[in-house]
């Protein structure tokens, strides 16, 4: 069953004076569940593809479609109530809230969406990303790798059914790189999220189930990786 | 090949400006927004200024000082030639005009005056022109009024015209036509005020013709001297008074200083101080600014507050800009090249908004004072443009070098990687919340982290309030001070010369005195007239075995009259004695023994006690209700049944008193008299005052005071050869009531006041009780019935006209009183009012501004909040939470600090007039807010158009 998915997705820029189709046409569809890599060269429009699926931007044309609903006919608040309950995201360079310590940044969107916080997912969530005796400091006290596995944490907080990760070893060393990514994907396993990485790293790539590989903003290949 | 230009300072400070305009578009705003504030301060103190000039030549005429028929005692052209005279012109007074022969005394002096003369007096024509021609008049307009003329040019009048003769005028009135062209500004009502001399003698006129009009036959013009001395005679005056000053210990006098210059001007004779006149010194309704202080503390208040706008301005652009300094500084430039770099772009920014920023407060302040009218003016003065653009440019560049020296001083990593923010925020020491909600905690956090900033607003808001607390009071105090209370408790005032119906000792009801039942009948009957109240006063003595040395202690008083003064006292040597008691004291203050008065009103009184004089003053009950918070009670309670039914009285009297004096340096005293010590009357010397014979009140609330009250049947004073007072037949009355409270002196207002020491006060239905008779109102004040207008006030004044009969009756109008008061208050107003509109301009700047920077530097922020599921409800409430913290705190400086500097006043100052305003503050505050809530509103609405991965992009 497709999660999400896009029909003839375009994402246009005007750089200067010229126009830009950052993402051109793409259609394209996830499973629920699915671990699934875009890569491509720089300027190719991976980025800008996840960030239109994941209504981080408005698309030029096209539609997103979650759950077998349009996202062009949700508003900015239906918008804000999707991304803090069913997606999460993990941004290359983290974007913690900077005033909030590592428990806080992490129980945010939970916080929003005046819920009360399910300890027990939560101590799971921290446990299995091996950040408990980070949670008390500011993230400007924490290394890059802890900051990431907060941010993976935040992006878990709300049990969200797809998490969208932006180059999200990018800012690492070689070795916090290779244990976020085996984070994400064995958290993606283990609470049967989707997973929608962007990287321009073909070891990371080579992770995923799936591989689509984009060039001037259109899907040149779209593999399994078995 | 291409070739490049040379890079230097200016061109990297130009490259600047034209590539990051979005960028400088707040910086300019705000540079801009704070130069018209300190230009349109200096601005509008030199229009203040030159308006406060204006008006006080518009009321005294542009003269220093002027004699009356000056041939017969001076030689003012000598003067001129010995370099003390710059300035003078000749009034020719012709005659005396009046249009009732009843009302003689409301007439005026008609004059023409020479062309030097004309600009001396400042002759300011408000409708029509000057007279050219023979049988054409111009007259001031309060004159036409008190002629009964309508003050319209164009009309034929008709006046009774005494010729002058030299020195008076000519008994023989002549009726003579004038046309009238023209009607002028009031002069001369001030300066009979001012001189306290009736207007046929003033040398000042109010009406005036042109020199072809002819003299009355058989007369000879009566010449009035207008004159400025020079510079240097001024000079050397002030010098000498200053000298004077010294010596004595005395504030400098105006009339010493203008004697000073009288005596250079070859005086054939000494002439009485009171014909020299200072016109440039005295301008009543604008007296609380005369003071050059506060009008400088003022300009420097709002230049800090301008200069405070600049550095925000500043600060939030360099902020914004720490990469970029990074960069340069990692590239190799010094600190020195930074400052100059971004300084030249300051100055560039400040040489482009100088002429459009002086431009637009120079158009706002003129246009505020054409809007203004009447004496409001500003006058176009090179000087104060350039003097003003150069101030405004030096302001800003001096307050530009502050958040330069500060971000040039970062390091390269520091400026790139904002590392100060993260070092602060690990030294921070925070809470971990477990839930909580996020707007809140957000706001929080935030205010924890840049504290500075918030620091730096809580100032202004507190800054904002304080002014404006204090303005409004110093307004509202200034208010109820100016004659303004006259016209909130009674429209209307009536009194009657020769009351209290007493000789210095006894009554005397059938001498003539008082508003008589006739005429309070005829009042009542007025229908613009609604309720009546007022004062009585009787005299009475308190009987007491032996004087206490609070009453021997204020015989030095002229309460006094058990012992003869004696004048001759040497007091110098006062100080050598050891005793500073009331005993040594009255050694040197009073000849030996009671005089034979008081033996004699003893006899009279059939009394072998002893006998202190204490008037009784008596208000009506209404009078109390109004003031009853007002007075300053040492002993006791008022209770009004009490005093209505005779039984209690209240007793004015100061707990300690003391003679007061301050000792000159060539050895002599300079008496202030028997003061209260607690309470020293205000003078220049405060500080040096002594006092001698400190005594304490005897009597407490709850003691008896025998009062003995004498009327004499007598119809007039008689007094023997030796100036003794006869009493005639005298009737005794004798009355003991309870002293209910004690209280200190007291004036509220011009109409209800007891500064005497040991006086009794009561209500008139107390006075008539304890007296036993039905006295006449003294003094009785009236309310309108509706708001009074000019209509109904010359209808009303026409009605108390009617109702004077010739015997010393008099009334007095509120509303005419206090029309310059009024126009006084309101330019007083209007003054505050700018400033304060400046501040709040200046104060919601640098708010906005703070937020605005905040808001950007916040941009990926708030693209991480968007991304985790915030919306633009929670992002604002965020930020509203954030504004609300700065103005709680600002908010709260403020006003403790209002309360607390308001406590300090009146403690020091012992000033209880000064009221305590602070509604004005917080709906200020209130705007200030809901400006900043929605200017914050549309910068988030505007962030969250933006995508939130435009939020999030690195910068």
């Amino acid at each position: 069953m497709n999660i999400i998915e896009c029909v003839d997705l375009r994402k246009e820029y005007l750089s200067g004076e010229n126009i830009v189709n950052a993402v051109d046409g793409i259609t394209v569809a996830f499973e629920q569940g699915e671990f699934c890599a875009i890569t491509g060269p720089s300027g190719s429009g991976k980025s800008t593809l996840l960030h239109v699926l994941s209504s981080l931007e408005n698309p030029t044309s096209g539609d997103v479609i979650y759950n077998g609903k349009k996202l062009s006919g949700y508003n900015d608040n239906q918008l804000s109530v999707l991304r803090r309950r069913r997606f999460g995201f993990v941004f290359q360079a983290y974007n913690l809230v900077q005033e909030l310590t590592g428990y806080e940044n992490i129980v945010l969107p939970v916080m929003l969406d005046r819920k009360k916080v399910d300890e027990k997912y939560i101590k799971r969530v921290i446990d299995m990303l091996g950040i408990e005796d980070r949670l008390e400091h500011l993230p400007s006290a924490l290394s890059g790798g802890q900051q990431q596995r907060i941010a993976i944490a935040r992006a878990l907080a709300n049990k969200p059914s797809i998490l969208f990760a932006d180059e999200p070893t990018g800012n690492l060393d070689g070795k916090s790189g290779r244990e976020v990514l085996s984070l994400l994907k064995y958290v993606g396993k283990e609470f049967g999220i989707t997973l929608i990485l962007v990287t321009h790293d073909l070891h990371v790539a080579e992770q995923a189930e799936r591989i689509i590989t984009i060039e001037d903003g259109r899907i040149v290949r779209d593999s399994k990786n078995l | 090949m291409k070739k490049h230009k040379t890079l230097t300072v200016n061109r990297l400070a130009v490259g600047n400006l034209k590539t990051r305009k979005k960028q400088y578009t707040l910086m300019i705003i705000g540079i801009l927004l704070a130069m018209i504030f300190s230009s349109g301060t200096l601005f509008f103190i030199s229009c203040f200024q030159s308006s406060r000039e204006e008006q006080a030549r518009r009321e005294s005429g542009n003269f220093w000082g002027y004699f009356y028929q000056p041939k017969d005692y001076i030689d003012i052209e000598q003067g001129k030639k010995d370099g003390y005279i710059e300035q003078y012109g000749y009034g020719h007074i012709i005659g005396y005009g009046y249009t009732d022969e009843e009302k003689q005394d409301k007439g005026t002096p008609i004059a023409w005056l020479d062309e030097d003369a004309k600009q001396l007096y400042y002759v300011t024509v408000l409708e029509g022109r000057y007279p050219e021609n023979e049988g054409e008049i111009a007259l001031e307009a309060d004159a036409a009024i008190r002629l009964g003329i309508e003050p319209k040019a164009g009309n034929e009048i008709t006046l009774s015209v005494l010729t002058a003769d030299g020195e008076a005028y000519l008994p023989q009135a002549n009726e003579k036509t004038y046309k009238l062209v023209g009607i002028l500004e009031d002069k001369r009502a001030h300066i009979e005020n001012f001189n306290g001399m009736g207007p046929e003698n003033a040398p000042m006129a109010a009406a005036f013709v042109s020199e072809k009009e002819p003299l009355g036959a058989g007369g000879k013009e009566n010449i009035a001297l207008y004159y400025n001395p020079t510079e240097e005679a001024i000079d050397e005056s002030i010098k000498k008074t200053d000298e004077f000053g010294n010596t004595y210990d005395v504030s400098p006098l105006n009339e010493y200083f203008l004697s000073d210059v009288y005596e250079k001007l070859n005086p054939k004779e000494t002439v009485s101080r009171s014909m020299i006149h200072v016109a440039e010194w005295y301008s009543s309704t604008l007296a609380i600014f005369t003071s050059v202080s506060v009008i400088a503390v003022l300009a420097v208040v709002l230049l800090l507050a301008s200069c405070m706008g600049i550095i925000n301005a500043f600060t939030t652009n360099l902020q914004e800009r720490r990469r970029q300094i990074g960069l340069l500084r990692a590239v190799g430039t010094t600190k020195r090249q930074i400052i100059n770099i971004f300084g030249r772009e300051a100055f560039i920014i400040t040489l482009i908004c100088a002429p459009v920023s002086v431009a637009i407060s120079y158009f706002a302040v003129w246009l505020f004072a054409e809007l203004m009218g009447g004496s409001f003016i500003f006058l176009p003065d090179p000087f104060v443009l350039i003097g003003t653009t150069i101030v405004s440019v030096a302001c800003v560049m001096l307050s530009a070098l502050i958040p330069l020296y500060f971000a040039a001083r970062v390091s390269p990593m520091q400026a790139i990687r904002n590392i100060d923010l993260s070092r602060k925020m690990k030294r921070k020491k925070i809470k971990q919340e477990k839930v909580f909600n996020a707007p809140k905690l957000l706001a929080k956090r935030s205010i924890k982290f840049y504290k500075a900033k918030q620091i730096g607003v809580s100032i202004i808001l507190a800054l904002t309030i304080l002014l404006t607390c204090f303005g409004f009071s110093i307004l509202k105090t200034e208010l109820n001070n100016s004659g303004w209370d006259v016209y909130n408790i009674g429209d209307y005032k009536v009194t009657r010369g020769g009351y209290p119906m007493s000789s210095n000792f006894v009554n005397m009801p059938n001498l003539t005195g008082g508003i008589t039942s006739a005429e309070l009948n005829e009042l009542a009957s007025f229908p613009l007239f609604g309720s009546m109240y007022g004062s009585k006063s009787y005299l009475s003595f308190i009987e007491t075995e032996e004087y206490s040395d609070y009453m021997e202690l204020l015989s030095l008083s002229w309460q006094g009259i058990r012992y003869t003064i004696n004048h001759d006292n040497g007091l110098s040597a006062l100080l050598e004695e050891e005793k500073r008691d009331v005993e040594t004291l009255k050694k040197y203050w009073f000849v030996e023994g009671e005089n034979e008065q008081y033996t004699a009103l003893k006899s009279a009184a059939k009394t072998e006690k002893e006998l202190f004089r204490s008037e009784i003053k008596a208000f009506d009950e209404i009078l109390f209700d109004k003031n009853l918070k007002r007075f300053e009670i040492i002993d006791g309670k008022i209770n009004i049944d009490k005093l209505n039914s005779g039984e209690e009285i209240i007793l004015v009297a100061p707990r300690r008193i003391g003679f007061d004096f301050i000792l000159n340096k060539d050895g002599s005293l300079y008496v202030y008299g028997i003061n209260d010590v607690d309470n020293l009357p205000d003078s220049f010397y405060r500080d040096k005052r002594e006092i001698f014979a400190l005594t304490t009140l005897d009597y407490k609330a709850g003691d008896k005071l025998k009062l003995k009250m004498l009327s004499s049947e007598a119809t007039n004073f008689s007094y023997t050869e030796e100036g003794k007072e006869e009493f005639g037949n005298v009737t005794i009355n004798e009355k003991e009531v309870k002293i209910g409270a004690i209280v200190s002196p007291f004036s509220f207002g011009d109409y209800m006041s007891c500064h005497d020491e040991l006086n009794v006060v009561t209500t008139t239905q107390g006075l008539d009780a304890i007296t036993g008779i039905n006295l006449p109102y003294e003094e009785l004040l009236i309310d309108s019935k509706s708001e009074v207008t000019e209509e109904t006030d010359e209808l009303a004044s026409a009605f108390l006209n009617s109702l004077v009969s010739g015997t010393n009756f008099r009334y007095y109008s509120g509303f005419e009183q206090n029309q310059d008061a009024r126009e006084g208050i309101q330019t007083l107003f209007i003054c505050l009012l700018s400033i304060v509109v400046l501040f709040f301009s200046i104060c919601a700047s640098i708010v906005n501004n703070s937020l605005t920077a905040k808001i950007r530097e916040s941009k990926r922020e708030i693209g991480t909040l968007r991304a985790v599921g915030a919306s633009a409800k929670e992002i604002t409430q965020s930020y509203i939470r954030q504004l609300l913290s700065m103005f709680v705190w600002g908010c709260s400086t403020g006003f403790v600090g209002y309360i607390i500097g308001h406590i300090a006043i009146v403690a020091y100052f012992k000033d209880q007039s000064l009221t305590f305003e602070m509604w004005q503050a917080m709906l200020i505050i209130a705007v200030l807010f809901l400006i900043c809530s929605i200017n914050l509103y549309a910068k988030i609405k505007k962030e969250m158009k933006n995508s939130i991965v435009e939020n999030i992009r690195e910068l």
